[in-house]
């Protein structure tokens, strides 16, 4: 980021190079709509670009990076939600309290009828990525800083201008939240049903 | 199964906060230890564990972000426009007009940008095997645009194809790689010697498009993209430089055709293929003559011309108008004199120019007769004749004239271009209100309407998301 604040032209296509698969693939769970992610990456570039004489070293750059995506895609949902009341930046979004059936009944369909049948990669997809919707605002983006950028407490903090602690309480509910919109994803044993993802032999096994 | 709301288990044992931290490797010391030996003890605690654990790893059941290279491509483009400030433009002209005024401030950024640093291609750590695919990265964004080598080499016998890349490269829409500097060309031990030949630019490209090629392109796409490099190098040398050129001369001209020809372009196969490329190539003639750059005295021919047209309107016209016209040219022609006769210093150029205006205007006003366009072409030179002649029907040499005529106006009264348009869109009463202006308060009166007001606004922006 240094070089591309001095003006180094091949620094920032190297740039962008390096994180728009990543800016997309956060944006596209932000966005009001997945289909905007693209169009909202590139305006995060934009202001990246536009504000790179004023970049100073310190902080790390993908933290930067991320506190602007945040900003650009609360702002695209306020855009959108200007004929309407916004609802609070933590709440879930409208229909939460319906979204946990709307789960179960996805789970259902696609293994009630066999309960033995272990469900594919696409059908889980959908189901997460139901769930990932019905989060609040600002536990999806922590929720996603976490699982997909590996940040700690402390660099979501920093990211989303929030306090360490308010971080942590944040992303037990997110994670409470999502628990609870995938319990009838999740056999009663904590397993996932089409294929566990966490072996007996985990950290568990180890405490 | 676990629902909705908080179980007496889970008011009883550890909070969830603690659990989360836990399951993310914040909790540290003490607090550590002892939900450890809580969950050892604890069932329900530990199935919570398990439960939050996996439906947070469910995650990972998200389909992968992809973007390609387009993205990459049009968000560079966007940096480079914004670098550039916006342009004014308007948005009522074809659509040709526009995108010429787009890729000009394009240009004119990167041109801005030319002092920028580069990234050298040996921070990218080469291995020497990895030199067989400098060839192919040095042309990247051609050898991807090639899914046809035949029609390649049929285009690098199509004397037309030729005569209208020469054309496009002459306006300067096309800017061809130079092919005989193809690391193709250069034995494998040697090729690292000829990059450090190339300038700093050239050598960040190459370096941005080897990490392309060898680190981000899908491997069926990289092994494709090699095999065209390889068929290119093994090509007999007599053929080679010809389908070579033509292999960068096509790939350069697809990447500049927009989306939908591209498509277009891409789905047609066969004979038919060559169909709609000659339909593109035909409806962008007309554009790219129209940016031709005259020579110095073919632009003195087309301004004379023009006078020649305007002092004839002139006199056959009486009353205040007449004289109000008769004014404009003879200070449009004492300017125009100033400019030949002088260096072009700040204070010769600052007086309005309003004088141009009009002249262009009653110019304009007055159309252009077949004999008239007769007489500008007998008196070109034989390249820019060449040149309009190429257009066939006299309607599309009028607009060639029209616009050749403009741009050298426009040049030489340092004239924007959304002024000059905004000036002709205007009513008679609009033009007098502004000619009657101080000379020194005109042009920017006119510049502030073309900038802020009317039809013709600053270029269109990408719409701000929902």
């Amino acid at each position: 980021m240094l070089q591309v604040r001095d003006g180094d032209a091949a620094a920032f296509e190297q740039l962008v190079r390096r994180y728009q698969v990543r800016l997309v693939r956060l944006l596209v769970h932000l966005a009001p709509s997945p289909d905007q992610a693209e169009d909202l990456a590139q305006e995060v570039f934009m202001r990246v670009f536009r504000a790179r004489e004023r970049y100073e070293p310190g902080a790390k750059f993908s933290t930067w990076l991320f506190t602007i995506a945040g900003n650009v895609a609360h702002n695209a949902h306020r855009s959108r939600s200007r004929r309407k009341e916004v609802p609070e930046a933590d709440a879930p979004r409208p229909g939460g309290e319906k979204s946990s059936g709307a789960i179960e009944s996805m789970a259902t369909e696609a293994s009630g009828l066999m309960p033995a049948r272990m469900l594919d990669r696409r059908e889980r997809s959908a189901m997460v990525r139901e769930a990932i919707g019905q989060l609040g605002d600002r536990q999806r983006m922590a929720l996603l800083l976490n699982r997909f950028e590996g940040m700690n407490y402390a660099e979501i903090a920093e990211t989303m201008g929030m306090s360490t602690k308010a971080v942590k309480s944040l992303l037990a509910r997110a994670r409470v939240h999502l628990r609870n919109l995938l319990a009838p994803y999740i056999e009663g044993d904590g397993a996932a049903l089409p294929q566990a993802s966490m072996s007996s032999s985990g950290e568990l096994d180890a405490v | 199964m676990r629902g909705t709301g908080p179980t007496a288990d889970e008011s009883r044992g550890p909070s969830d906060e603690e659990l989360v931290a836990y399951l993310d490797g914040e909790l540290e010391g003490q607090t550590r230890r002892e939900l450890e030996q809580r969950l050892l003890k604890d069932d329900v605690a530990r199935r919570r564990l398990k439960e939050l654990q996996v439906s947070f790893e469910l995650l990972g059941d998200l389909p992968a972000a992809t973007v390609d290279d387009q993205f990459t491509r049009s968000t560079l483009e966007m940096a480079v426009l914004n670098a550039s400030q916006t342009m004014p433009t308007w948005r009522h002209k074809p659509i040709w007009r526009v995108r010429t005024l787009a890729l000009c401030a394009a240009l004119v950024a990167l041109a801005g940008l030319g002092g920028w640093g580069v990234t050298e291609l040996n921070q990218l750590r080469i291995e020497r095997s990895q030199l067989e695919d400098l060839p192919a990265a040095q042309y990247l964004d051609q050898l991807r645009a090639i899914d046809d080598l035949e029609l390649v080499r049929q285009l690098s016998d199509d004397l037309e194809w030729q005569q209208q890349m020469a054309l496009a490269v002459d306006v300067g829409e096309l800017q061809l790689p130079d092919a005989s500097r193809w690391l193709g060309l250069v034995p494998a031990e040697e090729r690292l010697e000829a990059v450090s030949m190339f300038s700093p630019q050239d050598r960040a490209t190459l370096a941005s498009q080897f990490e392309m090629l060898t680190r981000q392109l899908p491997n069926a796409e990289r092994t494709v993209i090699r095999q065209r490099a390889r068929l290119l190098s093994e090509t007999p040398a007599e053929q080679r430089q010809d389908l070579l050129r033509t292999v960068l001369q096509y790939g350069t001209w697809i990447n500049t055709l927009v989306a939908n020809d591209q498509a277009r372009i891409r789905d047609a196969k066969g004979p038919q293929r060559r169909a709609v490329i000659d339909e593109i190539l035909e409806r962008d003639r007309g554009r790219w003559i129209a940016q031709y750059p005259l020579s110095a005295s073919d632009k003195s021919v087309v301004i004379e011309w023009m006078l020649g047209q305007v002092r004839s309107a002139i006199s056959e016209r009486q009353g205040d108008d007449a004289q109000r016209d008769r004014a404009a040219l003879e200070q449009f022609e004492r300017l125009l004199n100033e400019r030949n006769g002088r260096a072009r210093d700040r204070a010769s150029r600052s007086p309005t120019n309003f004088g141009a205006f009009r002249v262009f205007a009653l110019w304009m006003e007055r159309g252009m007769t077949d004999a008239a366009i007769a007489e500008v072409r007998s008196r070109l030179s034989a390249e820019a004749r060449d040149k309009l002649e190429t257009m066939n029907d006299l309607e599309e040499q009028r607009e060639i004239l029209r616009s050749w005529v403009g741009i050298t106006l426009r040049d030489r009264f340092r004239t924007p271009d959304a002024s000059q348009q905004l000036y002709l869109q205007m009513d008679s009463r609009q033009q007098e209100q502004l000619d009657l202006l101080p000379a020194d308060e005109f042009l920017a009166e006119l510049n502030n309407r073309a900038q802020f007001r009317g039809p013709m606004g600053r270029p269109p922006r990408r719409p701000p998301p929902p």
